[in-house]
């Protein structure tokens, strides 16, 4: 009996379905479903009947009354301001200075880039042997390159340890630039951030030196005083590379004898100025982010 | 078949009730140069100015945090937070329409008060005893249906402080204040989904509280 089955049919009718249709949520592919449900099912019509009355007098319903005055007064107004130095910092937080906070990340990653820039290459050149730190010192007799006056090999200094010592090879630039002749000394010097040592390249591999990766403090100004021989004939330096003061000075100490490229000399030039912009990009980026995140914590707190 | 009349007398009603919003919004667009001007003096230092906007935008403000806080005193709170956090921020406001913007800071003040009153809960069912809640009534109205009216809408009162603060706001926002599913999602920041499931668990939870009184809904 279909009259009497009625209710029954009704439990198992969702309710959702009605109140979805209410209020013309039901997606097509559902709607007729829904719909001849709606018609066929005498509770649930009323539902939707209901629902519909209910969501008019919503709209209807009457207004609430305001019982308290909420302008500001004075003190409210000071108040909520705060001081100078609050006001500046919700002034930074707001939607004008939206910018300062990907422009500090911006100036940040720069600044970690330039620093991976200024780093990195010395890793990438050192050698794999050994450092050996207890070498002698700039001012070592055995720290002179000799070039030969034939074929510009150097005989005695290849056995020569790299100035490294146990002090930075930036620190022992001054001492190589000294003596006239010194040759080796100054391009170590001047390689000394991320370059092996001069002795080590042209004149065999049994020097066991190898420059730490450091960033030299001023390593090219001292070459030109060393005075070496030039043009001491290494056979595979090139004239392009000549060009460079630094190639210039020590015969050992050509990049192409070394097996670098050509604008490895210069690295010290601005190696350390990138270095030192880096951090400061980085500084200044961090602290960016930290002044538009603190403003606007502050404003919210 | 459904029924025709009543349907069409409750598509008449929601259009008419539509048709008022819409004058209200033509009416809101003429002012929102008037806001922005306020706005701006505000910014710069000018209370008065800010004030105005209070003067403006307090009736409605009011209206809407009290239909989704029920307790009045809690509701005059979050309106008193709202236009205090509208001044703080003030340089935070990027333009367009200030009313919305005002009811985006009630919206969060009415909500963090529900928030907090759920985690110390003070009185369950607050009623609404103010007369001020009577709608307004016109020398031309029929006396009747302005009882009609009246009672129907304290009953609906009474029934949305009855139902959950989340579904009551969805259904303040949705039907009273006509803000779409997606506003309202951004507003009460929850899914779409949600906003949906909770104006039609809060239509049938009000169905259910009115289930003895709905004759005063049937015209």
């Amino acid at each position: 009996m279909p009259v009497s089955d009625q209710p029954s049919l009704h439990v198992r009718h969702d309710a959702f379905d009605v109140a979805r249709l209410a209020a013309g949520d039901v997606p097509p592919a559902d709607r007729l479903r829904i719909r001849s449900r709606v018609d066929g099912c005498p509770e649930c019509r009323s539902l939707l009947d209901d629902l519909l009355a209910i969501a008019a007098a919503s709209v209807l319903l009457p207004s609430p009354g305001r019982t308290v005055d909420f302008r500001l007064t004075e003190a409210d107004a000071s108040r909520l301001r705060g001081n100078a130095v609050a006001r500046w910092l919700g002034r930074m937080a707001g939607p004008r200075f939206a910018f300062v906070q990907p422009l500090g990340t911006a100036v940040a990653a720069l600044g970690v880039v330039g620093l991976l820039v200024a780093t990195a290459p010395s890793f990438a050149r050192t050698p794999s042997v050994p450092v050996e730190l207890s070498g002698p010192t700039a001012e070592s007799p055995a720290f002179r390159a000799e070039p030969s006056a034939a074929g510009g090999s150097l005989s005695a200094p290849a056995a020569v340890p790299a100035p490294t010592g146990g002090s930075s090879l930036a620190d022992s630039a001054p001492a190589t630039a000294g003596p006239a002749g010194v040759a080796g000394p100054a391009t170590a010097a001047g390689l000394a951030s991320t370059e092996p040592s001069p002795a080590v390249g042209p004149l065999g591999a049994a020097a066991p030196v190898t420059a730490p990766p450091r960033i030299a403090a001023a390593p090219v100004a001292a070459v030109p005083a060393a005075g070496a021989p030039t043009d001491s004939g290494l056979s595979a330096r090139s004239k392009d590379a000549a060009a460079s003061p630094a190639t210039e000075e020590g015969p050992a100490a050509g990049p192409e004898a070394l097996g670098m490229s050509a604008g490895a000399p210069d690295r010290p030039e601005w190696q350390p100025l990138l270095a030192g912009a880096s951090v400061f990009l980085v500084f200044a980026g961090l602290g960016l982010l930290a002044l538009r995140i603190g403003a606007r914590r502050i404003r919210h707190a | 078949m459904l029924d025709s009349g009543r349907l069409s007398a409750t598509a008449w009603r929601i259009s008419a009730a539509l048709e008022d919003q819409h004058h209200t919004a033509a009416f809101d667009e003429s002012g929102q140069g008037r806001d922005a001007i306020l706005v701006e003096r505000a910014r710069g230092g000018d209370l008065s100015a800010f004030n105005q906007l209070v003067e403006v935008h307090q009736d409605h403000l009011f209206a809407l945090v009290a239909r989704m806080v029920p307790d009045r005193d809690q509701a005059s709170d979050a309106v008193q937070e709202a236009f205090f956090s509208a001044y703080r921020n003030l340089e935070s406001f990027r333009g367009g329409s200030v009313r919305s913007w005002l009811n985006r800071i009630a919206i969060n003040a009415a909500m963090d008060i529900q928030r907090a009153k759920k985690r110390r809960p003070s009185q369950p069912y607050p009623e609404f005893e103010d007369e001020s809640w009577q709608p307004p009534a016109g020398p031309e109205a029929d006396p009747e249906r302005s009882v009609m009216e009246a009672e129907r809408g304290r009953a609906l009162t009474d029934a949305l402080a009855r139902i959950g603060g989340d579904q009551r706001s969805a259904i303040v926002l949705f039907d009273v204040e006509g803000y779409d599913y997606a506003e309202i999602a951004v507003m009460t920041g929850v899914s779409l989904g949600t906003v949906k499931s909770r104006i039609h668990r809060g239509r049938l939870a009000l169905r259910s509280i009115l289930a003895d009184r709905m004759e005063l809904f049937r015209d």
